[in-house]
């Protein structure tokens, strides 16, 4: 868990892990990422389609976890899932950074329990990205 | 004069805010936890209670939040809230406490029951029994498990508080646990009450005790002292230890060191010492006389005064005897060591030179809880009082109970090790709810401006993006339009003018291909793959990219690898020229990402996949 000395709200903006500077909303969504791709594959194996527990969200990205490393600077497609009974938002991300998850700070030694990873949504042409700010409008609002 | 009713006096419970509290469960969010994307997500109460009574059953020692992280279910915003708040609250408030760590850990667990209570009532959940007992708790600083009877009673009430809050979780009525937080504290402020009597009654008895030891202390001291070295008449020495050093214990008792009982005491001790030793006396015989004379007089006047009885002639008769013999010339009295008596008043000098601590010091060390480390133990003890007359500290086990004393100069020596430590200052129950609950609603007020801010920017850069989508489209199409009519004017041109005809052809079937390539372009998406036929325009010799994204204002397309990686841009236009004139080829792109993207979010939400 977070916050395990319970500082949240003793210090603003205390904690600002990652380049965005929009809010971010604490919850928990999943992203389906698609590692590789090519022009005539039919079908997707395991390797090359990873779903990721996303952390936050704001309108311009997300922080989302990984049990593996994810390439920094690649422009990945992806299928962000928000709310069940709702429709999936297809969009571009751009892995911005990659940092393991240390269990236990003071200690590097220790093997990392995964990833987390800080993506960018591409205001692209042919994605739902016009939607995925909608979306994430309307969630700001009903948080 | 005022018509209301006499209010009760306000008790903590009234402090808190109810709207701080609602606010707090309802709209705050805390990083990295498991909060559902909508604030409407409905989860069913009874749910939630259950689990927070299976925990409660288990009397698990983990965090609601740790627990609830590894369940499976979706839990609201206010339920995930109210495990934060009971967490922080119970962890907090635990962590300053400096109680016994197997209290810390048995009250602990009342997170469950908070958790619960604070999904289903909100502030209501710190009911006035419930702050009343936990405010309480400041009484049992002292208790640890294994200090016998006295602790037995806090054990006995921790196993009532199980059975207790089980009942409520059973009968889903918070009322069982209200009571028995009620019945808590009525038993506390019993034992607070019985405790300041037997604090009283024992500081009455400990106070006469330490004056008494402090005079017969000093006083055996003091004499002591005095006969360091001395040679005197049998009868000297048997007169001091026997009845001298009585009268000066009783003066100091009585009167103190500074009391002019215990002085005159004192001078007729030295003049008796000085009397009985020819090494201190023989050389000034006139005042040997002068002494002598007056000695048995001022021996019975201060005996008189200070015991309250006369001498008896048989005591007196002795030492006079012996006061006689010293005063006549070539006196050959016979003289003894003081060695005998001295051993036998067994004094100890550091009495002399006691040091009382300050008032500062005092104030600042008593009063307080001190842990305490001897032969591999802990122990916990009160500094109930210091005892001025002998510095030492009177150390209870906070209930009344006398647990020994200390020399307040030991004391201070083992805490400069690290034998004695004290237990930290604790806050109160209620004084920590407030804390938190004020930080948090003013971190939850934030984050709901700041929410309503990143709302309104993300609308307008919507709005903003279908604008230009809409724009690209219309451009498009007017492009499109354009290039018909340029095909259209070269048609007729080629017919008119038949010489050029060839020249004309040509140049219309390029605006054809430019044609195909813009609606081609066009409709490309990221995910489909272009293939770079012309090996001189080939990046690293990267033949096959895919778009990864569009800037459709800046008519810019970026390209990458299979992998996401290596990126190329194209403007627009340059693509179509590239295109039409076969350098490049868009690639028939039977793979739709989103498509084969669908499939298998279709199948992890299936279970087939764990990622």
């Amino acid at each position: 868990m977070a916050d395990k000395d319970y500082t949240f709200g003793l210090a603003i903006n205390a904690r600002a892990p990652d380049n965005r500077f929009d809010y971010r909303l604490s919850a928990r969504a999943k992203a389906v990422i698609h590692l590789e791709t090519g022009e005539s594959v039919q079908y997707i194996d395991r390797q090359q389609v990873r779903a990721c527990p996303v952390r936050d969200l704001s309108a311009s990205g997300l922080r989302l976890w990984s049990a593996c490393s994810l390439p920094v600077g690649a422009f990945l497609p992806a299928v962000i899932h928000l709310v069940e009974g709702q429709p999936d938002y297809h969009l571009m991300l751009e892995i911005v950074w990659c940092k393991p998850e240390q269990a236990d700070l003071a200690d590097a030694s220790v093997p990392p329990t995964g990833y987390l990873a800080g993506c960018r949504v591409l205001e692209s042409g042919g994605t739902e990205a016009v939607e995925w700010l909608e979306a994430i409008a309307m969630a700001m609002l009903k948080a | 004069m005022s018509l209301k009713p006499p209010q009760p006096p306000a008790s903590q419970a009234k402090a808190i805010d109810y709207g701080e509290t609602e606010q707090v469960l309802n709209s705050i969010r805390v990083p990295d936890l498991p909060y559902p994307v909508s604030g409407d997500c409905d989860t069913q109460a009874d749910v939630w209670r259950a689990l927070m009574a299976q925990f409660w059953q288990q009397q698990s020692d983990v965090r609601v939040n740790d627990l609830i992280g590894a369940e499976s279910g979706v839990f609201s915003v206010r339920q995930v809230n109210a495990a934060y708040l009971a967490d922080r609250l119970m962890d907090v408030f635990l962590t300053s406490s400096g109680f016994h760590l197997e209290l810390a850990r048995r009250l602990a667990r009342t997170r469950f029951y908070l958790a619960w209570q604070l999904d289903e009532k909100g502030s209501a959940a710190f009911s006035d029994s419930l702050l009343a007992a936990f405010d309480g708790l400041q009484y049992w600083r002292g208790w640890s498990p294994g200090a016998g009877r006295s602790a037995r009673m806090l054990a006995d009430q921790l196993d009532d508080m199980t059975v207790a809050i089980t009942e409520a979780f059973a009968q889903q009525k918070s009322a069982n646990a209200d009571d028995f937080f009620q019945r808590w504290n009525e038993l506390t402020q019993r034992q607070k009450a019985q405790t300041n009597h037997f604090h009283d009654r024992l500081l009455t008895t400990e106070q006469g005790a330490a004056r008494q030891r402090y005079a017969d202390q000093t006083a055996r001291a003091l004499v002591s002292r005095a006969l360091q070295g001395r040679r005197l008449p049998a009868a000297f020495n048997d007169f001091i230890e026997k009845h001298w050093l009585p009268l000066l214990t009783r003066a100091l008792r009585d009167g103190g060191i500074d009391g002019s009982d215990f002085r005159h005491g004192r001078k007729l001790l030295e003049w008796l010492v000085w009397l009985g030793d020819p090494a201190l006396s023989d050389g000034q015989r006139d005042r040997l006389y002068q002494v002598g004379e007056q000695m048995t007089d001022r021996l019975l006047e201060v005996w008189q005064r200070i015991m309250d009885l006369a001498l008896s002639a048989n005591t007196l008769y002795g030492i006079q005897l012996a006061m006689m013999e010293r005063m006549r010339d070539n006196s050959n009295c016979e003289l003894h060591s003081t060695d005998a008596c001295i051993s036998a008043i067994a004094a100890d000098l550091r009495w002399l030179s006691l040091k009382v601590p300050s008032a500062t010091e005092i104030n600042a060390t008593s009063g307080r809880w001190y842990e305490i480390h001897q032969d591999n133990a802990e122990q916990r003890r009160y500094f109930f009082a210091l005892l001025p007359d002998t510095a030492e500290i009177l150390w209870t086990n906070g209930t009344g109970v006398k647990l020994g004393f200390q020399d307040f100069s030991e004391f201070c020596t083992q805490r400069e090790c690290g034998l004695i430590k004290p237990l930290q200052d604790s806050v109160a129950f209620s004084c920590v709810l407030k804390q938190i609950i004020a930080v948090l609603a003013a971190a939850a007020a934030q984050q709901k401006r700041d929410r309503a801010t990143a709302a309104a920017a993300a609308n307008a850069r919507a709005e903003a993006l279908r604008r230009e989508r809409q724009q690209r489209e219309e451009q498009h199409r007017q492009q499109l339009e354009v290039r018909k009519v340029e095909v259209e004017r070269l048609q007729l041109q080629a017919e008119n003018q038949r010489l050029a005809k060839a020249k004309a052809q040509e140049e219309m079937a390029w605006q054809q291909r430019l044609r195909t390539a813009e609606k081609q372009v066009f409709g490309l998406k990221p995910g489909h793959w272009i293939v770079i036929l012309d090996s001189a325009i080939r990046d690293a010799g990267v033949e096959r990219m895919k778009l990864a994204m569009r800037l459709s204002t800046r008519h810019k397309m970026v390209f990458v690898d299979r992998l996401g990686l290596n990126q190329r841009e194209f403007q627009e236009q340059e693509l179509v020229e590239r295109i039409a004139a076969e350098q490049i080829r868009v690639l028939d792109s039977g793979v739709n990402f989103d498509d084969t993207l669908s499939d298998v979010v279709g199948r992890i939400r299936g279970g087939h996949y764990s990622g």
